[in-house]
């Protein structure tokens, strides 16, 4: 099985495969893992993020597309235009295994096309194509006019929307239509190469090293989910039952943030949307669970998803609670490629601006800026994709529209390091809060998923984390240690390209992880391994937003987690006191307490004394 | 007696007919006596719900998590815990994600 680097320069047109060093496979494994050392090496603090010279890197996981179940997950990762440190976007789909099959692990884009063009690979084949007359074009016409060009349907498509073309920062990259690798500004990076898409179509198989072994896997992971009721429930509803639940909590925003607790959640509940609005369950590559539905909302058929996040981003985020409004505002993202947490984000941060008076309906093109309005949230998200009037504003984000306004829209602005928070308020799940703090992409859950949080026992909690305290969602106490923990092992499912509903079973564990790779690849690693290059990668990344100049004044929350308590619900009282959980967290990596910077002890102990000495600011 | 209100996910809302009720019951009462009361109510359907087991990070776990005001009370710290008059009771099915 070919495992391979693809560097293409879109300046020269040139391009070059190179094989995966063993040494570098050990230690960043692949997927997200890898594409953070392809990164750091190949751009510097110089790099400007929609320059030529940024580096789209496009990685498949180390197991994605092999026979282990739910191995679908791809990353893309660039120096992020919304944050200025590390960036990347994650999704399921097809592409990914498609890459495999063609015998590509990593797909290094840099320089710049001087028309639109996009890149088509089949195995050892790469063309630049150009594509005028696909520029402009949503993501759904995009991806029909390729695959008519190329006259078959049998690719797989990687694109962006017309917010990708204008270098919104909220851009996606989409594949399958509706799957997004959505986070970091990934769309507008590849807008900014003037690269409207990524097709590839492999023919190559992978490696089996034992049908009989993979079979007997199959059927433990078969036994597993069957036993699991969760699985059942998941399978059904997706994440569109995590609105029940996380209201239930009280941490489903409202009005940017402004309350977190919905007496009646029916309306957009998952029971609503299952029985009005999905059509039929969807699978990413070769997995059991299927959490994933085709949907029908008035805007033609076939849309997919919608998720949680989606949902309240375009919904209850924005004061909206009209379900059929808040999937057709999805179908809309998806089509135009906008990220729906940080296109939802950017819209409520506007009606709370409004509601404050610190701005009008003439500054926003005339529109009623009143929350739940869905006409005009569709119609904002039309005007961030195409950079028109009041959408050019939003088109960057909220945190860079709030330094327009003034201030007191500052401190509106619901944004670690430039990206949105997700749709977890802090003040009633602090782990999480530390978690999007000191992420390395800017705020994100996926990084830690500390769900631990509020579903591991008190006994648990004390063995892993030291104490029971961890596993209380309102505790500070604990969640330095659980933070650095659930880093360390999800950063795993990222650089393996598995997903994160398959890896909460035991294949959460380097043990269990490290079973896997034999049976579909020519090597073997030790959990220890595994474990360390888990580590190293966080390291890596954190290594790479200090030389961006990052330190632990932008591990941070808005002020209003800080200090304005939620006024009703189940954490109704609660603010994040984020510094002890700093601390903790820092003195768990061996951090310095101070700057927030890996210590050269930590640095070298990882095997990233070379990287280290890379940056000015430890040669001294 | 007391008033607690009880809230139901949708799996628990086929057996009880409903999505949320006030039940009068001895306050303060143990969390385990109140799901002692609820399966003696509800009946076996109820009580095989209420032993279903899941698989969180390795662990077996009760599916149902219990909250009491936003609070999870974990399996065997239910004998301990009290629900007081006029406290909200919450059944949830274990999740993950976002």
């Amino acid at each position: 099985m070919k495992h391979r680097i693809l560097t293409v320069d879109l300046s020269s047109g040139k391009h070059d495969f190179q094989d995966v060093p063993l040494n570098l496979t050990k230690r960043y494994l692949g997927g997200r893992g890898l594409n953070a050392k392809l990164l750091f090496d190949g751009t510097s603090r110089k790099t400007d993020p929609l320059g030529p010279d940024n580096l789209l890197v496009i990685g498949a996981g180390l197991l994605t597309g092999t026979a282990i179940p739910s191995s679908s997950r791809f990353t893309i990762s660039a120096k992020s235009p919304l944050t200025g440190g590390l960036g990347d976007g994650n999704s399921g789909g097809f592409f990914g295994p498609e890459m495999r099959f063609a015998g590509i692990g990593h797909i290094v884009i840099q320089g710049k096309a001087e028309k639109p063009v996009y890149l088509f690979m089949h195995d050892d084949s790469v063309e630049i194509r150009e594509c005028d007359e696909i520029w402009g074009t949503s993501v759904r016409e995009a991806d029909g006019m390729i695959r008519k060009a190329l006259g078959t349907d049998d690719v797989q498509i990687l694109l962006i929307g017309p917010a990708g073309e204008k270098s919104s920062l909220v851009a996606s990259v989409m594949n399958n239509l509706s799957r997004a690798a959505a986070r970091g500004g990934m769309g507008a990076v590849m807008g900014s190469k003037n690269l409207k898409a990524v097709v590839v179509k492999g023919s190559r198989g992978t490696y089996v090293r034992d049908w009989g072994e993979i079979l007997s896997l199959l059927k433990e992971i078969q036994a597993v989910l069957q036993a699991d009721p969760w699985f059942h429930m998941f399978s059904n509803a997706g994440t569109t039952g995590l609105t029940e639940n996380y209201n239930r909590l009280g941490v489903m925003p409202i009005r940017n943030f402004q309350e977190a607790f919905l007496e009646e959640v029916g309306p957009i509940s998952s029971t609503e949307f299952l029985g009005r609005y999905a059509r039929k369950r969807k699978s990413c590559f070769h997995c059991m669970i299927q959490c994933s539905h085709y949907y029908s909302a008035g805007e033609g058929d076939g849309e997919e998803g919608a998720e949680y996040e989606s949902i309240v981003a375009l919904g209850p985020r924005c004061g909206n609670f009209d379900l059929k409004a808040i999937l057709q505002a999805n179908a809309i993202c998806n089509r135009l490629g906008l990220d729906t947490i940080g296109a939802g984000d950017a819209i409520g941060f506007l009606m709370e601006c409004f509601q404050r008076g610190l701005i009008t309906s003439r500054d926003a093109d005339g529109l009623d800026l009143s929350w739940g309005n869905g006409e005009t949230i569709a119609k904002l998200l039309r005007k961030i994709a195409f950079r028109e009037g009041i959408g050019d504003l939003l088109a960057d984000g909220s945190a860079r529209a709030a330094t327009q306004i003034g201030p007191e829209a500052e401190r509106l602005a619901m944004h670690v390091k430039g990206q949105a928070i997700i749709a977890s308020d802090p003040r009633g799940l602090k782990a999480w809060g530390l978690g999007y703090a000191v992420s390395s992409r800017g705020a994100c859950h996926l990084r830690a998923l500390p769900t631990a949080e509020y579903s591991a026992t008190p006994e648990m909690a004390k063995r892993l984390w030291g104490t029971e305290e961890a596993a209380d969602r309102f505790a500070t106490a604990g969640k330095g240690r659980l933070v650095k923990w659930c880093e360390d092992v999800r950063v795993l499912s990222d650089a393996l390209g598995l997903c994160r509903f398959i890896t909460r079973t035991t294949f959460v564990f380097p043990e269990q992880l490290a079973r896997l790779i034999p049976l579909v690849m020519p090597l073997e690693l030790t959990p220890g391994e595994l474990s360390e290059a888990g580590e190293r990668i966080n390291n890596l990344e954190r290594l790479f937003n200090v030389r961006e100049g990052f330190s632990r004044k932008n591990d941070s929350l808005p002020e209003r987690f800080l200090k304005e308590p939620l006024s009703k619900g189940p954490s109704k009282g609660s603010v994040v006191d984020l510094e002890p959980m700093i601390d903790e967290y820092y003195e768990a990596r061996s951090w310095d307490l101070q700057t927030g910077h890996p210590t050269a002890e930590k640095l070298i102990d990882l095997d990233l004394g070379e990287e280290m000495r890379s940056l000015s600011l430890y040669k001294t | 007696m007391g008033r607690i209100r009880i809230v139901y996910p949708h799996g628990l809302q086929a057996i009880t007919g409903h999505a949320d009720e006030t039940a009068e019951i001895q306050t303060p009462s143990s969390v385990r006596d109140l799901i002692m009361y609820l399966k003696a109510r509800y009946g076996k359907r109820f009580e095989e719900e209420m032993n279903l087991r899941s698989l969180e990070m390795g662990e077996t776990t009760p599916f149902y998590l219990v909250l009491v005001d936003g609070c999870r009370i974990p399996e065997g710290r239910d004998s301990e815990a009290l629900i007081g008059d006029g406290a909200e009771v919450a059944l949830l099915p274990l999740f993950s994600g976002g």
